[in-house]
């Protein structure tokens, strides 16, 4: 189908904007309700519109809630979603000593020239990126699925990179699942018909991102005090100028990890205030405005970023983005190095939607910040079950199938239980995601190469994908033994001071 | 526990996956990718396994009792367990055997009377009673999405409605 960039400045299309981004940054500002969540949400209410809006609808959800996430980490110390605890670390102290309102109007500024970066990034390197992809063979396609998940857990599983790559594998397992697309020869299915189909990755996305967050909050008891006056929004000239340099440097931190498959704001915003913290010899967690940019560029420049690799390659940049994947699939777009020529129109209409988006973000922050620090009163103990009722109605509304919501439900109690034990979501999804994918472009490789390995191994664009594979496996490696290496210094020298007191 | 659940996942795969049928030979085996899969992961969750043994994983294990003998607080996974058993007893009790305000009326209920406490019975009641009817509302009266359940109120009444 094609796409009218029209249609996002018609009435219809600055109102759909307009109500997302509200909705988006009231749920970002929201302890405990990430963007993964909104949008997973969000994805089964968005079937019944039509694959502009919700487009409109699903990008402006996101961008706002990258941004509503700084609210609550800001004003209560509790960061809405993830990416917002960089935020959180820089932005409370300030609002301890009454610049609770200066710490959020930077972070809206900030959120607002981040977009800006990702957005202008997406408009240069789409078409340098389709080029190059439309020239992957199946080799390829397979060697940067198996690129995305392993770059994925690397990131993901921080220290212990063998747990994110687990949770890649197992991803990629679960996509096993069911009928395989060249010889229709039944995987794993124990007779049961829903099954034939494969695991849908809808139901899980909606399940790690829904139940398993709210089961993950109400273990927890969190009561918070919420402040009665946050002062001055708007931050004075002064600001701005004075943090452009960091705003640049985090700009592209957050594109560039956004780029990378799996990798989310939650990466970009760590490393970019990291980076900002050794650029300026500062520790931002004494409340520091420069550590609140760091973080809100990054996470919001990352949006841009993570739908690079997601539109020109069909690999989510990060899980909003394969959420967005999913929606689009819903209404049977299939993103990719095809996508200009099955869909004229629709990267352009994304440019504009994502200008939009950007647009209303920050208009009607102003309006809503205020009524979204009174809402950060609203007891868990009522949002939490409503979502897990949300989470049954927007699995249950895609297909109409229970064993779909039976699916959700069981992916939300092992993603819980995963999380508890620190194994990241995002590769899982990936492979989820990727499997089927990896698995036929595998065995056509083979097929056409009649199983001569030595014969794939000189297509030039497939050995810098495998060499990018086994580098990201071993910096992996590297970077776990330095961190276990540090922690066994660590209790060394806590063991010698003991020893001494 | 995590990676002897994976260890056990994994190495079921492994070996499962060599009685899936080959049409045309291991090339284009539907069981290759898998197979492949299967095998390194359960590498992994062998290292994985060792590790966490090696912090002392078994020793936490079996320290249960004694950390809830001495005091520790077990509300945050007693209030988890809780939380599961109700998706469960929503899922496969009321959602299938009642209309799906009534099943949302009680379940919401069920799940303030534990979560939030320190409010009064009048005001989760009637939460509980009309948060159902406002995501019934919107999703089936307002954008027309089938809602799981046996049946419910909103669709009855827009049904009477019409007729």
């Amino acid at each position: 189908m094609s796409f009218d960039w029209t249609f996002a400045f018609g009435l219809t299309g600055l109102l759909t904007a307009a109500l997302g981004s509200i909705l988006g940054i009231v749920w970002g500002a929201l302890p405990g309700l990430s963007s993964n969540m909104a949008m997973a949400l969000l994805v089964g209410f968005t079937y019944k519109l039509s694959p502009e809006i919700a487009v409109i609808f699903l990008i402006s959800v996101w961008v706002g809630t990258e941004f509503g996430g700084a609210i609550s980490a800001i004003v209560i110390n509790i960061p809405g979603t993830p990416s917002a605890v960089p935020t959180q670390m820089a932005g409370y102290p300030l609002a301890q000593r009454g610049q609770a309102g200066l710490a959020i109007g930077t972070a809206l500024f900030f959120s607002m020239l981040g977009n800006w970066a990702g957005l202008i990034a997406l408009v240069a390197v789409v078409p340098v990126i389709i080029a190059i992809a439309l020239r992957f063979g199946s080799w390829e396609i397979f060697l940067l699925v198996m690129l995305g998940v392993a770059i994925s857990g690397t990131l993901t599983g921080q220290e212990h990179p063998l747990k994110g790559w687990a949770m890649g594998w197992l991803g990629l397992m679960i996509a096993m699942v069911g009928k395989d697309m060249i010889h229709g020869v039944e995987r794993w299915t124990f007779d049961v018909n829903e099954l034939e189909a494969g695991i849908k990755y809808l139901p899980v996305l909606i399940g790690v991102f829904g139940i398993s967050e709210a089961l993950n909050v109400l273990s927890q008891k969190q009561p918070h005090v919420v402040p009665s006056k946050i002062g001055r929004v708007v931050p004075p000239w002064s600001i701005i100028k004075k943090y452009w340099k960091s705003a640049l440097r985090s700009s592209a931190v957050g594109t560039i990890i956004g780029a990378i498959p799996g990798a989310g704001g939650n990466i970009a915003s760590y490393v970019s205030y990291t980076l900002g913290e050794q650029a300026t010899g500062r520790k931002f967690s004494e409340g520091d405005l420069e550590g609140v940019v760091c973080s809100e560029v990054a996470n919001n420049a990352n949006v841009g970023g993570g739908l690079l690799p997601t539109v020109t390659l069909g690999i989510p940049g990060n899980a909003s983005a394969a959420i967005v994947m999913a929606a689009l699939a819903l209404h049977g777009i299939i993103v990719g190095p095809n996508i200009t020529n099955d869909n004229p129109g629709f990267m352009t209409f994304v440019y504009v939607t994502l200008l939009m988006s950007n647009f209303f973000m920050y208009v009607t922050a102003f309006a809503v910040i205020r009524p979204s620090i009174y809402l950060l009163t609203t007891p868990t103990g009522v949002v939490m079950p409503v979502i897990i009722v949300t989470c049954l109605v927007g699995t249950f509304s895609a297909a109409l199938s229970m064993f779909d919501v039976m699916v959700m439900f069981a992916a939300g109690i092992l993603g819980y239980l995963l999380l508890r034990n620190g194994y990241p979501f995002a590769p899982l999804i990936l492979g989820l995601i990727l499997g089927p994918m990896g698995d036929q472009n595998l065995r056509r490789a083979l097929w056409i190469y009649d199983g001569k390995f030595e014969e794939l191994l000189l297509r030039p664009l497939g050995d810098v994908l495998l060499i990018a594979v086994i580098w990201s496996f071993y910096y992996g490696i590297k970077r776990s033994r330095r961190e276990a290496r540090r922690l066994t210094e660590e209790q060394a020298q806590a063991k010698q001071a003991a020893q001494r007191a | 526990m995590t990676g002897v659940c994976l260890l056990a996942l994994s190495g079921y795969v492994f070996v499962s996956g060599w009685s899936i049928p080959r049409p045309e030979g291991w090339l284009t085996a539907p069981a290759m990718l898998p197979l492949l899969l299967g095998g390194s992961l359960f590498v992994m969750a062998a290292l994985i396994t060792l590790d966490t043994i090696k912090q002392g994983a078994l020793r936490a294990l079996f320290d249960f009792g004694g950390r809830a003998a001495a005091g520790g607080d077990n509300r945050p996974l007693w209030r988890t367990v809780f939380a599961m058993v109700m998706v469960g007893f929503f899922y496969f009790v009321l959602i299938p055997f009642l209309q799906f305000e009534i099943a949302v009326f009680l379940f919401l209920l069920g799940m303030m009377q534990v979560y939030w406490p320190e409010a009064r019975f009048r005001t989760r009641l009637a939460l509980a009673a009309g948060l159902p009817f406002i995501i019934s509302g919107t999703f089936q009266g307002g954008f027309g999405i089938p809602l799981p359940g046996d049946g419910n109120l909103v669709q009855d009444f827009l049904y009477w409605l019409r007729h």
